[in-house]
């Protein structure tokens, strides 16, 4: 039985008017009825150089951010689909896209990891604690962890670039998925990977495959084009058994919540061009 | 198995300084991750208040056999800041073989939250836990009278009429043919029996009993003491399985959602000094 010790919450605004807000967002996860998690997250906002606090989700953009560790760690399969709501405390109405909740089980017999607990795509409703503008609370439904037979047919790239000096980017990236005998994922993403924003990126994949076969000699490449150093802070790399639409298994294929293996850059002087990132347990 | 196409919202407020509110509060009722209820409550109470609102009929009925102890949530809309003490979510059952009838759905006793969007001040939501409706021979520890007294009403006289009353009442219950509670409700810490505002009370029996034995040999008697006349709008008498802290059976004894026995006192020109009140008897 896992038991989760810590949460990220992502998420991505939809792209259309009025669509962000900078009001507080607020997760409960009740089991039998008690809340066992309730907590505010403050996504996309930042501490300016000027002690000012400033941000908030804007329209389009995406947001992640972590919980901290849980006081009270919780079992995964004590959650049912009622369990786990997203609120907003104020008026400022927000209109989600897609929302995840990610946890990271407690090591037990096995090391920790990173899986994805509740995930919402392609919302059409709006959050705001004005009646008149939209609901309160909107629930999030459970996905499934799927395992090494899975099949994988889209994958979603959740990076957070945070704040250090002349940590953004706006080079292009790459990111490439291979099994031992085929190429399955091959994608430029192009966007100014900005100071305190986090980029939402929904992967097509050239064919289906399983991080089972990953494991057998595959690898997970995530490369810069140009010369533009970059530095993130977070990155998770989920595998989806949905072409589109809501997934009911979320696969984690690698996890990187602190970011250690240094600068990205074409130019060797800066940091390094490509890194395989590990795949998860 | 009910289905439900109608709620009622009960409040206690605590008796506290600024625990009252005129925030609307907000209902939610998930059933495997679907949303079958997201309801707004307007809400304006002092310190000590209770409330009951019942809803319009709903867009779509649901089945409570789906509902987990998780599945209900009650939410806060604004920033002034309300302290609820107990919160009770109840309704009228559709008919299927069984004429309607009324069930506790969800209950919270002796709470110490604060619910508020500003997060200095409180939670956003809070959960609502279900409890169980009991039957003809769950044993009754406690009882809870909720009772409305309307805003406007004819008087007696055929003119408008004060509807609130500063005379006591009284409910007796008899199971078994044994007095098991015979209580005066007589200046609480709430706005007693006031033109437009709801009480709640807890009641203690003497000794505990079943609505069977209500049915059986025995009866339900609601008596106004005084001839201050006092005109109902709405009553529900529930009992509990526990003399103290949260029931976890609701047996709902009497359901009368819309008063039809006119006004009350002692004068008989004005009104009843007592109603038998209906048992619920499924």
């Amino acid at each position: 039985m896992a038991t989760v010790d810590n949460l990220w919450l992502a998420a991505l605004t939809r792209d259309e008017n009025d669509a962000g807000s900078p009001d507080r967002f607020n997760l409960t996860i009740s089991i039998d009825g008690v809340d066992t998690f309730d907590q505010d997250f403050s996504i996309g906002w930042h501490a300016t150089a000027q002690g000012e606090v400033q941000g908030g989700l804007r329209q389009g953009q995406a947001g992640l951010q972590e919980a901290g560790p849980l006081s009270a760690p919780f079992a995964v399969n004590a959650l049912t689909n009622s369990s786990v709501r997203l609120g907003i405390r104020g008026d400022n109405a927000w209109g989600p896209e897609h929302v995840l909740l990610i946890g990271r089980t407690q090591p037990a017999f096995e090391p920790g990891r990173i899986i994805a607990l509740a995930m919402e795509t392609d919302l059409t409703e709006w959050l705001s604690a004005d009646s008149s503008e939209g609901h309160l609370t909107t629930r999030l439904r459970l996905v499934g962890v799927g395992n090494s037979t899975t099949l994988i047919r889209r994958v979603l790239l959740l990076v957070y670039t945070d704040t250090g000096n002349d940590v953004q980017t706006d080079n292009t990236i790459q990111l490439q998925i291979g099994t031992a005998t085929s190429l399955v994922l091959n994608k430029q993403l192009t966007d100014d990977f900005n100071q305190y924003t986090a980029k939402w990126f929904y992967v097509d994949v050239l064919g289906p495959f399983t991080r089972g076969d990953l494991a057998l000699n595959g690898s997970i490449r995530l490369s810069i084009l140009g010369t533009n150093a970059w530095l993130p802070k977070s990155l998770f790399l989920f595998g989806l058994d949905t072409e589109t639409g809501r997934p009911n298994e979320v696969v984690c294929l690698s996890a990187v919540p602190v970011w250690d293996m240094g600068w990205l850059s074409a130019d060797p002087h800066e940091g390094s061009q490509s890194v395989d990132l590990s795949l998860s347990a | 198995m009910a289905m439900f196409n109608q709620l009622a919202l009960s409040a206690l407020t605590r008796n506290e300084e600024d625990a009252g509110t005129s925030s609307t509060l907000n209902v939610t009722v998930n059933v495997d991750g679907e949303d079958v209820l997201d309801r707004d409550f307007d809400f304006d109470l002092d310190d000590g208040e209770a409330y009951i609102r019942i809803t319009s009929t709903l867009p779509t009925p649901f089945d409570s056999s789906g509902l987990t102890n998780s599945s209900i949530r009650v939410g806060i809309r604004d920033d002034d800041a309300w302290a609820p003490q107990h919160i009770l979510l109840f309704g009228p059952a559709q008919p299927d073989f069984q004429p309607g009838r009324t069930i506790a759905l969800a209950m919270e006793t002796d709470l110490s939250h604060w619910l508020s969007i500003d997060p200095s001040e409180g939670h956003l939501t809070m959960p609502l836990r279900l409890v169980g409706p009991g039957d003809s021979t769950t044993q009754i520890r406690r009882v809870l009278l909720l009772v409305d007294t309307a805003w406007s009403a004819l008087g007696p006289s055929g003119t408008g009429g004060n509807t609130g009353t500063d005379s006591d009442i009284e409910l007796e219950i008899i199971a078994g043919g044994n007095l098991v509670l015979k209580q005066q409700i007589h200046d609480t810490s709430q706005p007693d029996l006031e033109r437009g505002t709801t009480n709640w009370y807890f009641l203690d029996p003497a000794a505990p009993f079943t609505r069977g034995e209500v049915l059986s040999n025995g009866g339900i008697r609601l008596s106004i003491l005084g001839s201050d006349a006092w005109r109902p709008q709405e009553l529900f008498v529930f009992g509990l399985d526990t003399a103290t802290g949260r029931p976890n059976n609701v047996v709902s004894l009497v359901s009368l959602p819309i008063w039809s026995e006119g006004w009350m006192s002692t004068d008989l020109t004005e009104g009843k000094p007592a109603v038998d009140l209906p048992v619920v008897s499924v």
